[in-house]
């Protein structure tokens, strides 16, 4: 198939609707596959996930 | 001695049933009635659906982990309660029907004391014509669905390896669908998939949903504290598919679906069509279909289950505006009101109404994402069920057992692209699932428990995940350890 222009154009790249969206930096995006930084993440995110489940057992 | 019957061995019906095994005596019996021989860890059907797991390894059969642990196990289908009992059988009891081995669509009554009805979702694919893997869409919502869809998208990365071009939708098959997570995390691995096949400027890839906003995901969407700011999901899910080139269509009803064309309608009434190479569209969901009849022979079905076919609990299911929606609408003990010895757990509960605003079109067709049940909570409100049946057969007068999605929160890990170093998923909680602006005026939401982030870290979770929770299915030594 050839991708049809049609999408493309109806809208030039400036206008489409990614354009309007929030894109993570170089940096942001270094620090996403950055392995140190990532290990924090881990542990800091499996808190997070341990306190709400914790949560769950105990909110009712 | 007391007979427990769990229809279903998803999430929630598995998770029950595990845990009553572990907590009543011997005398008592605890029997899982599913039509499948195997519990299926759905969240890695996304990786299958590419060609980057086999449906294997997704897959646990249920008979002998059942045989270990002493639960006995049915592969049948339910067909018809009699929460009274019948002529042929005086005490309430379930018709099955079998759906393997020697008995297979032989028919069976099966006597229960205490009844969990944990069927999940009837996957609705003839809502929409064309719709689904005996027609022109794929699907992940099974393994099996999930190793076919990978076959069309490796024969597709192929054709680009040859220099033809592709255009890949995913999304919802439908104006009514829910688990747009799945779809979510389906297109974001894609994108990464193409990427690592070198194929990616060969394709264009194309999100297409019925929600109102990205990242409604049919709770409304959510809050996050991030970066110094309190960010809606849309802008977090824009972002993502920003950089990942990912285009959408949102605010659509697909209508019908030809071997290269969608056609789909708008919310605000416009036709349009949507021509594509390879779709996987998620179909709507209702109830399974199960019937009730009581001691007279009636057909009570109206009073057990929901025009949906979800089964009624103790919810608010009177109809209301939007405005007057509350948190106290929703269940807490998944109770039937029909029948006290009766429950409902994970999707086959019916929700009293969607979470997201429901928004239609100018002639009433309804265009808005519905109420998800994810993993977790489906899997807590079958622990609860649980505790409350034990508690029931101890007689220790112990109230009923609670969790409402409405105090609830959910952890979703959605994987956004594989590899051990260049891996990254998306992890998100939500506290509650259903919005409270009466406890949280501003955003229905305690951000404290609020977050997401992308990065290798999800993804490390994700896999984590993955074999925890098949451990945890497979009800090895410790599986109590592993949280819901
Ligand atoms: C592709 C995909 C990815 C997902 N990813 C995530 C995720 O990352 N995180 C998350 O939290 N949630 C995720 N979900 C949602 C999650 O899988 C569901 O919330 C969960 O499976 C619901 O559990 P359940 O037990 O209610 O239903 P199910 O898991 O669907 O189980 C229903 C069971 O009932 C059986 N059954 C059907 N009909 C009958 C009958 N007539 N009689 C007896 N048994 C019957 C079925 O065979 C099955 O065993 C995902 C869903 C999909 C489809």
């Amino acid at each position: 198939m050839i991708l049809r222009d049609d999408w493309k154009q109806t809208l030039p790249a400036h206008m489409k609707p990614s354009s309007y969206a929030t894109k993570p930096t170089r940096f942001t995006l270094f620090l996403r596959t950055f392995v140190p930084w990532q290990i924090v993440r881990f542990l800091i995110v499996n808190i997070k996930m341990m306190r709400m489940t914790w949560l769950n057992k105990h909110s009712h | 001695m007391a007979n427990v019957v769990v229809l279903g061995a998803g999430v929630a019906g598995h998770t029950a049933a595990a845990f009553l095994r572990k907590w009543l005596g011997r005398e008592h019996q605890v029997t899982v009635v599913s039509p499948k021989p195997d519990y299926n860890w759905l969240p890695s059907n996304i990786w299958v659906g590419l060609g980057l797991r086999t449906p294997q390894s997704v897959l646990v059969p249920l008979k002998p982990v059942y045989d270990r642990v002493g639960i006995v196990f049915k592969q049948a289908r339910a067909v018809t309660l009699f929460p009274e009992g019948d002529a042929a059988m005086p005490s309430p009891h379930v018709e099955i029907e079998y759906t393997a081995g020697d008995k297979n669509q032989q028919r069976e009554l099966v006597p229960y004391d205490f009844l969990i009805n944990a069927t999940g979702p009837k996957l609705k694919f003839d809502a929409t014509e064309g719709l689904g893997p005996e027609h022109f869409t794929n699907s992940v919502c099974t393994a099996d669905h999930a190793f076919h869809a990978a076959q069309a998208f490796l024969r597709d990365v192929e054709a680009m390896k040859h220099g033809e071009q592709r255009r890949f939708v995913v999304g919802s098959g439908h104006g009514t669908c829910t688990c747009q997570g799945a779809s979510l995390e389906y297109v974001v691995n894609l994108e990464a998939e193409l990427r690592r096949h070198g194929v990616r400027d060969k394709a264009q890839v194309i999100y297409l949903s019925n929600e109102y906003e990205l990242g409604d995901f049919g709770m409304g969407g959510a809050h996050i504290r991030k970066g110094g700011y309190i960010t809606p999901t849309s802008i977090f899910t824009a972002s993502l598919f920003a950089e990942r080139g990912i285009e959408w269509i949102l605010q659509a009803h697909v209508e019908k679906i030809e071997k290269t064309q969608i056609s789909y309608i708008t919310l605000e009434g416009e036709h349009r069509t949507l021509d594509y190479d390879f779709a996987m569209l998620l179909p709507p969901f209702s109830g399974v279909g199960l019937k009730a009849i009581n001691a007279s022979g009636e057909d009570i079905s109206a009073a057990l289950f929901a025009p949906n076919g979800f089964m009624r609990v103790d919810a608010d299911y009177a109809a209301k505006p939007y405005e007057q929606w509350q948190a106290a609408d929703w269940p807490k003990t998944y109770q039937s009101p029909a029948y006290a010895n009766i429950f409902a757990a994970g999707i086959a509960f019916a929700p009293p109404h969607a979470i997201s605003q429901p928004h239609f079109t100018k002639d009433g067709l309804p265009i808005f994402a519905t109420a998800p049940r994810t993993g977790m909570p489906s899997a807590t409100i079958g622990k609860i069920i649980a505790e409350s049946i034990r508690d029931q057969i101890a007689a220790n007068g112990h109230a009923l057992r609670t969790a409402s999605m409405a105090k609830m929160g959910a952890a979703c890990v959605a994987s956004t692209g594989t590899g051990l170093t260049m891996g990254s998923a998306a992890a998100m909680t939500v506290c509650p699932i259903v919005p409270d602006y009466q406890t949280y005026p501003e955003y229905g939401r305690d951000l404290r428990y609020t977050m997401g982030e992308i990065g290798l870290a999800g993804h490390w979770i994700k896999v984590m995940l993955h074999y925890l929770f098949l451990y945890k299915a497979r009800l090895l030594p410790g599986w109590t350890l592993i949280p819901e």
